[in-house]
């Protein structure tokens, strides 16, 4: 049963990982790019870290890595669970507040970027990066909200 | 107490699985990509854009109507046919933008002698990089070159997969291509994303008037296709070298038609 379930948890993150990319492609018109597996990497280090992800996370790199990048093997994995330790480390040592959240959405966005941002470095990137940041986080705080489990408590 | 352990535990296997990330990277790193070359050669199947099997599921024919009335299945005959000819019209339509794109390829590139693969743009990777349809099943290989409809250069392929391949474009700031021009001046011409940057690396004959930049069989390329046209841009000659910046106004779509060049 446990094996079924980080099975599954791989298999959502390499589907959404492919959606992003998907997205990716239809927005290549505008700077604005919406990141669901940033989102979900966001979502989950800051809710629920657990074991259980740490697979997940390992092989959609791996995946990642194998197929769709010239990238060394392992580079993504390294980074995703890089960011995915070091959000939630800070996160629970933060007061967390709407600008402490988004200040540290912001910060990682940079970092899951982080070879965008080394081949064309350059001051307007940034802003880029900040409008990027801004539009995942509301959809972010939108799942958060939609996901939150006493939702429907809070509707009766 | 407990939930702080549990999440000190979390954190030493996410540690651990960051090294083990690493330690691929370093094996990858010091066999000079053999190790994931190797892997790749063998678990293909896990890439999800399959032609062949999208076309099987398209042309898949379920035959639910065998048992009602003559009514329903002509109904049902006639929808089918409905739905084949929109398919011919859209493989019609298809065919004739191939034709048209065809005959601004001939404009600009030499037929003979070479075989022009047509590709499509499947997916573009977080790094900027374009994946596109084609790999080892067309018999690819690493520098082989990408033409535009117009046949300009517009990319060489940097890694190949099994139906797909990944290739590095004038949009990437990793692209550098070596050309020649008409007077033998030889040129070094690499992308900072938004132009392309000429610089000559050995001068024949000093003469600004360079009009295209042509790929050469002594880079290695399979024969002369134009990389970029610079008889509307300002080339300079300074210090015994000439230079250009052309701005990058190629974009790639779905709907691009892209070319592999091929030697016959």
């Amino acid at each position: 049963m446990k094996q079924l379930r980080y099975l599954s948890f791989v298999l959502i993150f390499i589907s959404l990982l492919i959606f992003e990319l998907f997205i990716g492609i239809i927005t290549d018109f505008s700077e604005v790019k919406i990141l669901p597996f940033y989102i979900l990497i966001f979502y989950i280090s800051s809710k629920y870290f657990s074991n259980s992800f740490v697979i997940a996370f390992f092989l959609s790199g791996i995946y990642y890595d194998a197929f769709y990048t010239s990238n060394y093997f392992g580079t993504t994995s390294a980074k995703f669970i890089l960011i995915s330790i070091l959000i939630n480390f800070i996160n629970s040592r933060l007061r967390v507040n709407l600008y402490s959240e988004f200040i540290l959405f912001t910060f990682f966005l940079a970092l899951y970027k982080v070879e965008t941002i080394f081949t064309s470095f350059s001051i307007n990137y940034f802003s880029i990066i900040l409008l990027i940041s801004g539009v995942n986080y509301f959809l972010f705080k939108l799942i958060n909200i939609t996901l939150k489990e006493d939702v429907f408590k809070k509707s009766f | 107490m407990y939930q702080e352990s549990q999440k000190r535990r979390s954190y030493i296997i996410y540690i651990l699985f960051f090294f083990l990330s690493g330690s691929l990277v370093l094996i990858d790193f010091f066999s000079n990509k053999k190790f994931s070359d190797t892997i790749l050669s063998r678990v293909e199947f896990l890439f999800p854009i399959n032609e062949e099997a999208a076309n099987t599921l398209v042309s898949l024919d379920f035959d639910f109507f065998e048992s009602r009335s003559d009514l329903i299945n002509e109904n049902a005959r006639l929808k089918n046919e409905v739905i084949e000819l929109r398919k011919l019209k859209l493989v019609n339509e298809e065919l004739i933008n191939e034709i048209l794109s065809n005959d601004e390829l001939i404009k600009n590139v030499q037929i003979e002698d070479y075989v022009y693969l047509k590709s499509s743009l499947l997916i573009k990777n977080t790094t900027n990089e374009y994946i596109i349809s084609g790999g080892r099943n067309l018999n690819l290989n690493i520098n082989d070159l990408v033409l535009n409809e117009e046949g300009f250069v517009i990319g060489y392929l940097t890694k190949i997969f099994d139906d797909h391949s990944l290739i590095s474009t004038v949009l990437n700031s990793n692209f550098s291509i070596p050309g020649i021009d008409k007077h033998g001046n030889e040129y070094l011409i690499t992308s900072n994303n938004d132009e392309l940057l000429v610089n000559s690396i050995l001068i024949n004959e000093k003469n600004v008037n360079v009009d295209y930049i042509f790929t050469d069989i002594a880079f290695d390329h399979p024969g002369k296709f134009p990389i970029v046209d610079l008889s509307q841009e300002e080339v300079s000659q300074l210090n015994n070298k000439i230079s250009s910046t052309v701005k990058v106004n190629y974009r790639f779509s779905f709907d691009s038609n892209i070319y592999i060049v091929k030697k016959k």
